[in-house]
């Protein structure tokens, strides 16, 4: 089986050159830093004349990429096999995902919530990464 | 669904590395598939029967729950 929507092998390593960097800077900035220093006009739909801080557009930015390429390319061998795993690994990330959102929801209010929701936009990329890599290295075992 | 996949390629002789190189799959599909973890589609069944010269019931055979 064919996928169309698979990038080739090569994008996988370029995900990861840009995810982790980009993953790790994101979480000294919003633990260790978060200050707000870099302030530059950027180019918005709402506000007109507001400056706002780039630097977590940048992070937010690198990461989603990141995560994508990694998600969205080919295995050095991708098969069928591989096709099976990458659906199931989806799903059980959504299924994942939203049942810790719903908990969450249920759980926490106000600026906490507003966290968690900010960690919740990576978490489905992430789960998938985590899940689908940790199913093939147990595959490749035998 | 079972099959003999191990005993064929015990009988030809080569490695899960081998033969998935030459079907041109992956090795965690041909363990997958020895370990009954995997049901392969219908064309990937008929590469590995066209391997092994056999009809492709001597290679995958449905079970009394199927």
């Amino acid at each position: 089986m064919k996928s169309q929507l698979l990038l080739p092998y090569r994008y996988k390593k370029i995900g990861w050159l840009l995810l982790l960097p980009c993953l790790v800077l994101a979480l000294l900035k919003w633990c260790i830093i978060n200050d707000h220093l870099f302030l530059t006009y950027v180019m918005n739909i709402f506000y007109v004349n507001v400056y706002f801080d780039i630097v977590p557009t940048l992070l937010i930015a690198g990461m989603l990429a990141g995560a994508l390429l990694v998600v969205f390319s080919k295995e050095s061998t991708e098969d069928e096999f591989i096709e099976k795993l990458r659906c199931s690994s989806a799903l059980w990330a959504i299924l994942v995902n939203y049942l810790i959102l719903f908990f969450c929801n249920l759980l926490f209010y106000g600026r906490t919530f507003l966290n968690i929701i900010a960690v919740n936009m990576f978490t489905t990329l992430l789960f998938y990464i985590i899940r689908f890599n940790y199913l093939l290295i147990r595959s490749r075992r035998s | 669904m079972t099959n003999t996949l191990k005993i064929q390629r015990a009988i030809k002789d080569v490695t899960q590395e081998q033969l998935a190189k030459i079907i041109g799959v992956s090795r965690q599909t041909i363990n997958a598939i020895e370990k009954k973890k995997y049901v392969p589609s219908t064309v990937l069944a008929l590469k590995l029967a066209r391997y092994f010269e056999k009809p492709v019931e001597e290679i995958f055979m449905l079970e009394e729950t199927d």
